[in-house]
């Protein structure tokens, strides 16, 4: 996992953390199941305060990135989870709203846009 | 109890660095001439040894212990008791350690080696290792009980009035002393006062008896470092560090 | 059973002829960093001076590991370790004679842990001590604190005068110790980036009285900067806002979050950081003083 804190940035501290763990939960970087480390650890490694993390920590568990194991410490949810089901499906939606908005604004017609999403199915 | 020989044994190693090295060269060159010459050079072994107080002293002003007084697990009586046990722990180690140099140097006669036996100097040295002689003796345990009172007092009142007065204090109380010995012996010599013997004859005492003053001599001693070192520590402890 | 509070502070008061602590009180829990900030000459080190008994409070309460600071000094400081702005040791001594020196004063002394402290923080155990820089004479301090394994760590201004490698390293020092969640750390200073990203809590110390006390995000959540034409702002905001001050472009002024609601869109607002926030105390000060002037 790799997290870099911008002093001068608008966004707090928090926000920033759980903008880039979700990101590389999302992205596959940080694998289901792998243990993430400690509150402490991490206000060490990054350091911030013990208070920054927590929070960290129970925003991504309320939104179901990650499950807390008492006495073990924080893992990555497993995929199958519903809310993070929902989220990636939140993303996906999100992105084809995007591609059809600037498919759009191209002109292409319905069936335009539907090829070139088949062609993305194809790989 | 514990605490009050920790802090000795943490003052000693603040002097030691820099105070023992000058003081055992002292040591060494007087214990030495006083083997050869005459044993009356032991005081000054006795005398050096205050170089071990004033060492600290200096340094402890210098670098602000009254920091590390605050945040060591200690009772604040503790510091100012180990001080004042310090002063005389350490002129009583020297007065013993030169007692016995005496008794040495009066056995082994070391003078006997030098050459010009038959010389008048030589005559006078010799007179000083005299055996039936307890001046020397005495001398050593005079000038503990001096040392020791005086740096006992001058530890108290630099603690209680602060550092910067101390040399007026110095001065003002030799200048007492110096006034009141005067008007004694003055009054004595025109027989105004009846005359009093201020010290015993211990060459007409038996060893026994000596011995018995000696230890009296050196408990007074003790007696007035603790009292100075208890007015000290119940002024000193309530104030702000 | 452990005390949830690691430090309380209760009413703290103590007059001295220039300067007087007023009702002082703040509490850290265990496990967390409180950065104690404040401009010079606020009362942060006569505070601290008072929790180790150099000072003796007129009246008010302190406790440390639940147990109070002035009945149970001594058992308390064998477990306080305490870094000042300046050495308090032997200068013309080196690093093995001061653990010669201090080693039988602690319980819990370990020599191990100390010179294993002095490898890691580069510090030359041969060299005079009072020839290390500032930097390696706070880390001296540090060593001393950990070796005899203290829970709270108290520092008064440790970063004054330090270098930013220093100081940086200071911050991951303290973020180790406090890896340990049954320990605390009280950090006084009045440079504010040194807690504004580690500290936990923050309590802000002004003209001897506590200003603000409680967790950091609270207090950078409940303060902008407001800018802009004085002109656009209504009336009944004015009051509100601290450190007002009229520049020739326009104004600036503290103000509370939950007050910025129905402003006019053409007044701006950043979050406010500590430091500013400190800042604007002081101005709104000066203000006062200002109109007080005038109204004689």
């Amino acid at each position: 996992m790799k997290i870099v804190i911008k002093n001068k940035s608008e966004l707090p501290i928090y926000e920033q953390i759980e903008q880039q763990i979700t990101a590389q939960i999302l992205d596959g970087t940080v694998k289901e199941d792998e243990q993430l480390p400690s509150i402490r650890q991490l206000a060490r490694d990054l350091k911030i305060s013990v208070i920054t993390t927590t929070r960290v920590y129970n925003d991504l568990a309320e939104q179901g990135f990650i499950i807390s194991v008492a006495g073990r410490g924080y893992f990555v949810a497993p995929r199958h989870n519903e809310l993070l089901h929902e989220r990636l499906l939140y993303e996906m939606e999100d992105g084809l709203e995007k591609a059809v908005r600037f498919g759009r604004d191209a002109n292409l017609s319905d069936e335009e846009i539907i090829a070139a999403l088949r062609k993305f199915l194809e790989g | 109890m514990k605490d009050i020989l920790n802090i000795m044994r943490f003052d000693f190693l603040t002097a030691k660095t820099t105070a023992l090295p000058i003081f055992g060269v002292i040591a060494v060159m007087c214990n030495a001439l006083g083997l050869l010459f005459s044993p009356m050079m032991f005081v000054y072994v006795l005398m050096a040894a205050s170089f071990l107080i004033v060492q600290l002293q200096t340094y402890a002003e210098k670098y602000g212990f009254h920091k590390l007084y605050g945040i060591l697990p200690i009772n604040r009586k503790s510091i100012t008791r180990g001080r004042f046990q310090y002063i005389f722990w350490t002129f009583f180690a020297v007065e013993i350690f030169e007692l016995i140099m005496t008794k040495l140097a009066l056995v082994l006669k070391l003078y006997r080696i030098l050459p010009n036996q038959e010389n008048e100097t030589m005559q006078f040295v010799a007179e000083t290792f005299n055996a039936e002689s307890t001046l020397n003796y005495s001398l050593i345990v005079g000038i503990f009980v001096v040392m020791c009172v005086f740096f006992s007092y001058m530890q108290m009142m630099g603690q209680i009035f602060g550092q910067e007065n101390e040399m007026k204090i110095v001065m003002i109380t030799l200048a007492v002393i110096t006034v009141g010995a005067l008007a004694f012996f003055g009054l004595d010599s025109y027989d105004i006062i009846p005359h009093i013997n201020v010290l015993p004859d211990f060459d007409a005492m038996s060893l026994a008896k000596r011995t018995l003053w000696y230890i009296g001599l050196n408990a007074g001693a003790f007696v007035l470092n603790v009292l100075f070192g208890e007015i000290t520590a119940g002024k000193v402890s309530v104030r702000e560090l | 059973m452990e005390q949830m509070n690691i430090l309380e502070i209760k009413d703290l008061c103590k007059t001295y002829d220039s300067f007087a602590l007023k009702d002082v009180s703040f509490t850290l829990p265990r496990g967390y960093i409180m950065g104690f900030v404040g401009q010079n000459g606020s009362g942060k080190t006569t505070t601290i001076r008072s929790i180790l008994g150099m000072a003796k409070p007129d009246s008010g309460r302190i406790s440390v590991f639940g147990l109070d600071a002035e009945t149970d000094s001594i058992v308390i400081k064998e477990r306080l370790g305490v870094v000042f702005d300046s050495l308090y040791l032997a200068e013309h001594l080196n690093i093995r004679q001061i653990e010669q020196q201090l080693k039988p004063f602690y319980k819990n002394w370990d020599s191990k842990e100390f010179f294993r402290r002095i490898e890691d923080f580069d510090l030359p155990d041969n060299k005079r001590i009072g020839d290390f820089s500032k930097g390696m004479k706070m880390k001296l301090m540090i060593a001393v604190a950990l070796s005899h394994k203290a829970e709270l760590m108290i520092l008064d201004e440790p970063t004054s005068g330090l270098d930013p490698v220093a100081r940086d390293e200071l911050l991951d020092i303290l973020g180790e110790y406090i890896e340990d969640e049954n320990r605390g750390v009280l950090f006084s200073t009045h440079i504010t980036a040194d807690v504004e990203r580690i500290a936990d809590y923050v309590t802000i110390l002004h003209n001897g009285k506590v200003w603000y006390t409680g967790t950091k995000d609270d207090l950078t959540e409940s303060y902008a900067v407001l800018k802009g034409d004085e002109k656009e702002l209504p009336d009944a905001v004015k009051p509100k806002l601290i450190g007002f001050h009229n520049y020739r472009n326009g104004f600036e002024a503290l103000i509370r979050t939950d007050d910025l609601a129905g402003l006019p869109t053409s007044l701006e607002y950043e979050k406010a950081s500590i430091d500013e926030i400190l800042v604007y105390i002081a101005k709104e000060d000066k203000h006062e003083r200002h109109s007080e002037h005038h109204a004689v």
